[in-house]
């Protein structure tokens, strides 16, 4: 039961939802969604549930962690997720209470942290179990639907970087993608670091923190990447040391996720200055057409070791 | 030699302006000089030229260079990541936007907080202070007076004083007083770089012995020769504010160009002029002010008032001339010089004053009733009651309202 508890736990009910001064109508938009989500757990209706995910949604656990670590890629596919989501909400009945402490929108991308706090109701014996969990969600806006939907979820996110941590599978397709990147920045090429990125791709700043509440999306979509790569490599040279210290691959090998450790360093050409920094950056990737796309990256994740 | 092809290649721009593949728009130029910027330590030879030539391109720069400093400008096509390039380039923005001094610049208020490094912090400081006063900016700028970086008090404190609030001068007294020789040497630059704003609190300083007194007199010296050029500016705030400044320096120069704004036709530059040569003890200067006491024009007799009052505030060059003018044939004189005794406190005109109290002239017997309660002698207790029952109303209600100032109202 646990593991059926567990990850529909972090999509919990939304009763009270609060919204702050600085609403939009994205965010609005955004918390209608979460709304819809929310009301579906309460009243046990998949459909309504499903209706705030995306065909390409994907599911990652935080196991009680905020440090990447130790996560792992816990839904792959949008059928798997509804399967099981189906078959959860046939047992159990969510009581929980939402907070949504967090929305940054831009453009059509935005990210979302959630605290669900209350009880997971076994509907048979009635037993009931207390749940507080974390969530990050990322959320993109679909313009024919104009609807903003989930396509990714991070559950079950620590308050601090303490915590277990997995053992990493070193996938070697996944290192590849990483080297080969790597190997882009350093022959200037915004062509090879761009194929290496899903039209959908969204980048993040962490600003040397791991609480998501104080990242900024900083690139929405590849084409935001592009100009910033011909931008940037027409003025600058890099070098970069690139360590790739956990990969995690989910059973059906679609979706990655992994963290590297790097110092980055950058010459201008129109002087002498150089900038250079050590950094954790955070990975996922989809695979789609036989080869691996990155779908999220977030530079500056806050890690002290 | 760059800076050579620069100036070509905009000459031939502006001249023959084809080929216009050839010339870069001022957009172009602006971000290939913020990335100067990017490549260059803060303070390095091209970083300071880049923000010259920014300055040097104006306002059409204005709107790139302020977008450099809102942090979320960092993002997209613009992201950066390392924090000393942006460093770099905010600290570059906010020089550069402190020469072209466009409005929306006031938006530098926003990055003197701790938020920001220091060189950030110092850069918006510095812009503001160039941009004049707002009310917003200082109230922005006091906020920052508690903070626990002394730099960042003393050139909070300068950037007052530009705007010509002078309630932090303790902060450059301090730092000029201190042991901090890098903290007193940028009070020193910070002065000198205030212009006239600058003058009186480094006249005074001047006349005080202490480590820095010979550095302090040579950088009044130096303004004094500066503020001598800015007599014959096209700007009348220029002209005004820099004659003014020169009477406060003992041994003012300009006296020639001075005696030449006798005649400009602005008249707060005139009787800027005059007040300056005054307070040089300069005959034109006081027979100027003198003269004007008598107009008809209650304009031109008010800004005489004015001007008289502070040469008698702050040099009793003209003391015996206001207690002789109380005995001038002309009732406006005479009225005229009871009201600068009055405002500027001359305690050894109150025998004269009562005196002048016995006037014929209502207007004149009024204006040293007034006097009289601005300096509050209690010997003159008597004569005000006395003036209570004055056939004209209007001295007996001043004489009322110098008795409270008397304590006996």
């Amino acid at each position: 039961m646990k593991l059926f508890i567990a990850p529909f736990a972090a999509l919990g009910i939304l009763f009270g939802t609060t919204a702050n001064a600085a609403e939009t109508p994205e965010t609005i938009l955004i918390r209608s969604a979460l709304d819809s989500q929310k009301f579906g757990m309460r009243i046990g209706n998949a459909e309504l549930v499903l209706s705030a995910y995306a065909e390409d949604f994907v599911a990652y656990d935080g196991n009680s962690t905020a440090d990447p670590r130790g996560w792992y890629v816990l839904f792959e596919d949008y059928d798997t997720f509804a399967q099981n989501m189906t078959a959860d909400l046939q047992t159990h009945r969510y009581e929980l209470e939402r907070t949504v402490p967090f929305i940054q929108v831009l453009e059509k991308k935005a990210m979302v942290t959630t605290v669900d706090s209350g009880l997971v109701v076994d509907r048979q014996s009635g037993a009931s179990k207390k749940l507080k969990s974390q969530s990050f969600w990322i959320f993109t806006k679909f313009e024919e639907e104009d609807k903003w939907l989930a396509t990714a979820l991070v559950q079950n996110l620590g308050d601090t970087t303490a915590g277990p941590r997995r053992s990493s599978d070193n996938h070697a397709e996944i290192i590849d993608v990483l080297q080969r990147e790597q190997e882009g920045w350093k022959s200037g090429s915004a062509s090879t670091i761009a194929g290496l990125f899903s039209e959908d791709f969204i980048g993040y700043g962490g600003y040397d923190t791991y609480k998501p509440a104080t990242w900024k999306i900083i690139f929405s979509g590849t084409e935001d990447l592009e100009k910033w790569l011909d931008r940037r490599l027409a003025h600058t040279t890099y070098s970069l040391n690139r360590q790739v210290v956990y990969t995690n691959v989910g059973a059906k090998g679609r979706e990655a996720l992994a963290l590297t450790k790097e110092e980055v360093s950058v010459a201008h050409n129109s002087g002498p200055a150089k900038h250079s920094r050590q950094r954790y950056v955070l990975w996922t990737m989809s695979k789609s057409s036989g080869s691996w796309k990155v779908t999220n990256m977030l530079f500056d994740l806050g890690l002290s070791n | 030699m760059n800076r050579l092809i620069a100036f070509v290649r905009r000459a031939f721009c502006l001249v023959l302006v084809l080929p216009l593949t050839y010339c870069s728009t001022t957009e172009q130029q602006v971000d290939e000089l913020i990335e100067v910027l990017a490549a260059n330590q803060i303070d390095s030879p091209e970083w300071q030229r880049a923000v010259d030539e920014l300055a040097l391109i104006g306002r059409p720069a204005a709107r790139q260079l302020i977008a450099l400093l809102a942090p979320d400008y960092y993002k997209g096509e613009n992201y950066r990541e390392f924090r000393d390039e942006i460093e770099q380039l905010r600290t570059g923005s906010a020089r550069a936007l402190g020469h072209i001094k466009p409005r929306a610049a006031s938006a530098l208020k926003a990055y003197i907080t701790t938020a920001y490094t220091d060189n950030e912090r110092l850069a918006s400081l510095w812009g503001l202070s160039e941009l004049g006063y707002e009310q917003a900016t200082v109230v922005a700028l006091e906020k920052q007076l508690a903070d626990s970086t002394a730099h960042i008090r003393l050139h909070t404190a300068i950037a007052l004083l530009k705007m010509d609030e002078n309630g932090a001068k303790d902060e450059i007294i301090a730092a000029l007083q201190g042991e901090d020789s890098q903290l007193a040497q940028a009070a020193l630059e910070g002065l000198a770089g205030a212009n006239y704003f600058g003058v009186p609190l480094l006249a005074d300083l001047a006349e005080q012995p202490g480590q820095h007194q010979s550095k302090v007199r040579q950088v009044l010296k130096d303004l004094n020769d500066q503020l001598v050029g800015q007599l014959s500016h096209e700007d009348p705030d220029l002209r005004l504010n820099s004659a003014r400044a020169l009477g406060s320096i003992a041994g003012g120069g300009g006296h020639d160009i001075l005696i030449d704004l006798l005649d400009d036709p602005n008249n707060q530059v005139r009787f800027n002029a005059a007040a300056a040569l005054a307070r040089m003890e300069r005959a034109e200067g006081i027979d100027f002010l003198f003269g004007a006491l008598q107009a008809e024009d209650t304009i031109l007799r008010t800004n005489a008032i004015k001007s008289l009052t502070e040469v008698q505030q702050n040099s009793a060059v003209v003391e015996k001339r206001l207690l002789a003018a109380l005995q001038d044939d002309a009732a406006l004189a005479r009225a005229a010089a009871a009201q600068i005794l009055g405002q500027a406190r001359v305690g050894t005109a109150v025998v004269a004053l009562l005196k002048t109290t016995e006037d014929p002239v209502a207007k004149v017997r009024w204006s040293a009733a007034l006097a009289l309660g601005h300096i509050a002698a209690p010997e003159s207790k008597a004569r005000l009651q006395s003036l209570l029952n004055d056939e004209d109303a209007t001295v007996a209600y001043y004489a009322a309202w110098a008795l409270r100032q008397l304590g006996n109202g």
